[in-house]
């Protein structure tokens, strides 16, 4: 993985010193409130309903074991003992002191970690496929350009005062795992006729209250271009999207209003005025960084392993864990192996100090020491050789990180709602606990196959409850908690919005509702293959809606 | 007025009016500037025009050449649109001249101002221009190439590599 030099580092120490100036100055009373919290925000703390939340950047969802053992004393000497994963690969502490905080930036920064930019209207982490790397359907590696994003953007002159929040990410693979299309640009690399690979721009998706699928500014960018290229976009949008008023502030406001062909006008325009100026990528940079990212040294051997099958033969449980918590990997004889943040009972993404360090262990242990964070709020293992993967299963076990759930509907995204976010409507982590209360048993999971719920606390969906296979959104209805269903959203690359489902219900009767609609499911897909997307995709909503109710 | 300018406070001559036929170095809001551009593009005293976040550069660019000073107006300090306008009217158009920060700046900004293309600043109080001293040097190493001369990070690298 990527390794600062002493520039990376140089940047990253000058801006905790000089948070630690702002911070003093904010108790001194020599900066406003609202003078402050703009500061603040762009080094990744918010106020929120009870404390502080710090958000922590995860460069494309990449650890190292030494930075999340560091997350983990983190967790321990100045949290309650744990964090939680978020949507966007980051890591976020509920209850950090303020005057603390930039201790925590400085222990950050002792392993090349920081939380610059992750909040304000600035450009945010940039993430991606969390199988970058390892997976079977990967045209080519996306993370050496996510680092060069991570550059370009970090510290930004120009761009530190946008309109809006700006979020970007990136899909090197077939199959999108990054909601690519929900992103203010979305970039995918792609192949040409003439076999060499490069960028297909996407710009103004996003979600939130007004969700819109990003559209193509450009089908194809040569490599070099890339920086100029967002540079371009960036400039448009800053000087354009509105700023009167917040939820009109989105990249995806001006493309709309523009229409994308007068957006990508303008936006040409000035990428031919600044397209071989510096910010042109050389080769020799792309080498450079690409670097950081080549394969392990991988072991020729592991594929003759006989263990893996036998063991898989006779344990059920582990075969089971297997199925559904482990991918293929491009290297005969290893697997990616998902560490499920969605036990019963714990809120969906959380993790405690001694789970990081567990994590931490079995990564140096089996993984090459690396890590991943996902989009769903879970963790991976990218490198497990399949003779190891028992005694991985057996360790995560202890600690509770076992849960055999991925892709199942206990997998759920879940915004921290009303018991974090003073914007919250509704408590989304309680609705979590119910539905993993009712649904407990695997084999009905199992039969229900892949079935993504996606649930937040308001409008403003940091839950992405649009594209849940089930949606759930908390609406406030004189006070008291309702939840309104979608059904049929989609992230990946058949991007669709969810339909609503009808009024919203009680919160007592999400659970029940939730199985009505998986009634359905049961009693109209045409074979155990049919998944519920498919199902709803053919017979449409009116009959889910009829039966949902009932 | 007083300004920081290359890391010195300094008193400059510039002064603000509305009235076209004002002399010595003026400052022209945009509107006076626009109503009577004919007579204050032939002043032969320097003259310069105050802009904000909305301005359109096209409108001004035949003016360019006869102008002396931009001041970039901050309605707020989280409207980012005239670090956008500083880099245009360096780097897409040339100017020459000085460009001037005012209204709603933090010192926290100043740095990124002068990354922009900005050369003075006028700061909102006289605290503020002591501090800004100290905040121009929180950053010396910088990712991206911008209206200033300072080394990108990258190019830095590559002179150590060839080294
Ligand atoms: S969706 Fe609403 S409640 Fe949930 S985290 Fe976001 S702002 Fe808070």
């Amino acid at each position: 993985m990527y390794q600062y030099d002493q520039y990376d580092q140089k940047a990253v120490d000058e801006r905790v010193a000089e948070f630690r100036k702002q911070t003093q100055r904010f108790l001194a009373g020599e900066l406003t409130e609202e003078e402050f919290r703009h500061l603040r925000l762009r080094n990744g703390l918010y106020i929120q309903t009870h404390a502080p939340m710090l958000r922590v950047a995860i460069p494309y969802g990449t650890l190292s074991s030494r930075q999340l053992r560091m997350l983990a004393q983190i967790a321990r000497e100045y949290d309650k003992g744990y964090g939680h994963i978020s949507t966007r690969q980051n890591i976020q502490y509920n209850w950090p002191a303020l005057e603390r905080v930039p201790d925590i930036l400085e222990n950050l920064a002792s392993v090349q970690m920081h939380a610059i930019q992750t909040s304000g209207n600035c450009i945010r982490n940039t993430t991606t496929d969390h199988l970058a790397g390892v997976a079977v359907d990967e045209i080519e590696d996306p993370r050496p350009y996510c680092e060069i994003v991570r550059q370009w953007s970090t510290f930004h002159p120009e761009f530190n005062w946008l309109p809006r929040k700006f979020k970007i990410a990136f899909s090197g693979a077939e199959n999108d795992r990054a909601a690519v299309k929900f992103h203010d640009i979305g970039i995918y690399i792609v192949r040409n006729s003439d076999g060499e690979t490069g960028f297909k721009i996407l710009v103004g998706g996003g979600l939130g209250r007004m969700p819109i699928i990003g559209v193509t500014i450009r089908e194809f960018l040569e490599k070099r271009h890339l920086l100029s290229y967002l540079e371009a976009i960036l400039r448009v949008y800053n000087l354009e999207g509105r700023r009167d008023n917040i939820h009109r502030a989105r990249i995806k406001v001006l493309v709309k209003s523009l229409g994308i062909e007068t957006f990508r006008d303008k936006v040409e325009k000035e990428w031919k005025r600044i397209k071989d100026s510096s910010l042109k990528i050389d080769q020799k940079e792309i080498d450079r960084v690409t670097a950081f990212f080549s394969s392990p040294e991988y072991d020729r051997d592991a594929v003759n392993d006989t263990s893996f099958i036998e063991i898989l033969n006779r344990d059920p449980d582990f075969k089971r864990w297997i199925q559904h918590n482990t991918v293929i990997h491009k290297v005969p004889g290893y697997r990616a192996a998902y560490i499920s943040l969605k036990a019963p009972g714990v809120p969906p993404g959380d993790i405690t100090d001694i789970q990081m360090e567990t994590v931490a262990d079995l990564a140096d242990r089996f993984s090459y020491g690396e890590i991943r964070t996902t989009h769903d709020q879970n963790l991976l293992l990218p490198d497990i050789k399949q003779a190891d993967l028992y005694a991985l299963w057996q360790q995560l076990k202890v600690h509770g990180l076992a849960t055999a759930n991925i892709g199942t509907l206990n997998d759920m995204i879940c915004c921290p709602g009303l018991d974090f976010c003073s914007l919250a409507n509704a408590s989304s982590i309680s609705i979590a606990k119910q539905i993993n209360e009712r649904f407990d048993d695997l084999d009905y999971l199992y039969d229900l196959g892949p079935i993504k719920i996606k649930m937040s606390g308001c409008m403003n969906a940091c839950g992405h409850h649009h594209v849940g296979h089930i949606g759930i959104l908390g609406v406030d209805k004189k006070g008291t908690e309702f939840y309104q269903f979608t059904l049929g959203g989609s992230s990946e690359n058949d991007a669709t919005l969810g339909d609503r489902l009808g009024p919203a219900v009680a919160k007592d009767d999400v659970a029940d509702t939730i199985e009505h609609i998986l009634n359905v499911y049961l009693d109209e897909r045409l074979n155990a293959e049919e998944t519920f997307l498919e199902t709803y995709r053919r017979i449409g909503i009116e009959t889910f809606r009829e039966r949902a109710y009932a | 007025m007083k300004v920081l300018k290359n890391k010195q406070i300094i008193e400059i001559e510039w002064k603000v009016s509305d009235q076209p036929d004002a002399e010595g170095r003026i400052i022209f809001p945009y509107k006076t500037f626009l109503a009577n551009q004919k007579t204050l593009l032939a002043r032969t005293d320097p003259t310069g025009v105050i802009l904000d976040g909305g301005a359109s550069l096209d409108d001004i660019a035949n003016a360019l050449d006869n102008l002396e000073l931009i001041a970039l107006e901050f309605h707020k300090f989280t409207d980012g649109r005239c670090f956008t306008l500083a880099r245009l009217l360096r780097e897409a158009y040339g100017f020459q001249g000085d460009i001037l920060a005012t209204g709603d700046i933090l010192t926290d900004q100043i740095a990124h101002m002068q990354r922009c293309g900005i050369n003075l600043l006028r700061l909102r109080n006289e605290h503020e221009i002591n501090m800004a001293l100290g905040a121009l040097t929180s950053q010396t190493v910088f990712y991206q190439p911008a209206a200033d001369d300072q080394q990108t990070i990258r190019q830095l690298r590559y002179d150590l590599d060839t080294r």
